[in-house]
């Protein structure tokens, strides 16, 4: 269960970033990962100590992350790897992925704001990580849809530009990373691009 | 502590095994106080030697860097000395040593008595559920009166 809040998602130019983000309020985790985040994070000692301080920890956790929103950025590609191979011989890929300014002050804001509504909920012991390292981030982008083939992998039903018979129908599509979990927008562009292939089935190829 | 002849597991070493369930103590003594056992309790450390799957082969390496840290051997330390060398060991986080850690948490915090003292029921959350204790929902009434944000799609 969670909680959401799209407070800070649409771009407000007196924040000095584009875009924005979604905060997700999660539920405190289990008796396991507050034991094993408490260690990472230092607060939980080894020995005769460790049961007291993992009392405290315990139940009284919650968590909070900002998905924020990458701009399309040339930087951040996807490309093959010159040096890496699987068995059969294919390159591996290569990703390229630096954090931009935009993105730098937007990880900021909602780290501020982040921590200003813990403080308010009654947090005492606040920890932050930004970009975090430790758990997964969205693949978006790399073939984004739009109308102009100079700036653009896919049309806007989902066909590439360069070759009439391949369609891209994933998260690659997306213009930007999106602020928020993609699941959901990904099935809706699914449907949405089905349709348009039933649509046009006579003249899908040319 | 109790002998250790708990299952054991693929890849380890009796001299790996022997430094895991010291180090587990050494994490984790049990305690009077909270009745609870310490992580190299019998049952949990059978539950680690079960557990390791995968990650046999970096316990093996983490486990390794110990002895060498060791000057050869960790379990051949005097207290005052393991306590020492232990400290490097787990100042340096390494990749190894952090799975090592989290299998330890793992199988101890999963334990039936390590549970009940934390006035946890020792069983899986599903199909039974748990009571979750509401509140105040009314601090959403501002949200829900809100115009809504999307558009229909054509």
């Amino acid at each position: 269960m969670a909680i959401w809040s799209q407070e800070f998602y649409e771009s407000d130019p007196s924040r000095g970033f584009l875009r924005g983000y979604t905060f997700e309020f999660v539920r405190g985790q289990g008796a396991v990962m507050a034991a094993v985040q408490g260690m990472q994070t230092g607060r939980l000692p080894w020995g005769a100590a460790h049961h007291a301080a993992y009392r405290k920890l315990h139940a009284h956790r919650t968590g909070m992350v900002a998905i924020c929103e990458d701009l399309p950025e040339a930087h951040n590609r996807v490309t093959l790897d010159p040096v890496l191979k699987d068995g059969h011989g294919i390159p591996a890929p290569k990703l390229h992925y630096t954090l931009s300014e935009n993105s730098r002050r937007m990880l900021d804001h909602a780290v501020a704001r982040g921590s200003e509504i813990l403080r308010a909920a009654g947090a005492r012991d606040i920890a932050t990580e930004a970009p975090i390292q430790s758990n997964g981030v969205h693949l978006m982008g790399t073939a984004r849809m739009g109308t102009n083939p100079e700036r653009s992998v896919v049309n806007e039903w989902g066909r590439s530009h360069d070759v009439r018979n391949l369609f891209i129908v994933d998260g690659s599509i997306f213009v930007t990373s999106a602020g928020l979990n993609p699941t959901r927008t990904i099935q809706a562009l699914a449907l949405y691009i089905a349709d348009q292939m039933k649509r046009r089935l006579s003249t899908l190829f040319d | 502590m109790a002998s250790d002849d708990a299952a054991p597991g693929p890849g380890l070493t009796d001299a790996a095994r022997h430094a895991l369930r010291q180090v587990a103590a050494m994490m984790i003594p049990a305690s009077a106080e909270y009745r609870v056992p310490g992580a190299d309790d019998e049952l949990v450390f059978a539950d680690m030697l079960r557990s390791t799957g995968r990650d046999t082969a970096a316990i093996a390496r983490a486990l390794a860097d110990l002895d060498a840290r060791a000057g050869g051997s960790f379990a051949g330390l005097d207290a005052a000395r393991r306590e020492a060398v232990a400290g490097e060991w787990r100042a340096a986080a390494s990749p190894d040593f952090i799975l090592l850690q989290r299998l330890v948490l793992q199988c101890y915090y999963r334990d039936d008595r390590v549970m009940r003292s934390l006035d946890m029921e020792p069983r899986p959350p599903f199909p039974k559920g748990h009571v979750v204790e509401q509140g105040d929902w009314s601090l959403l009434d501002p949200v829900r009166k809100r115009a809504r944000m999307w558009r229909d799609a054509p």
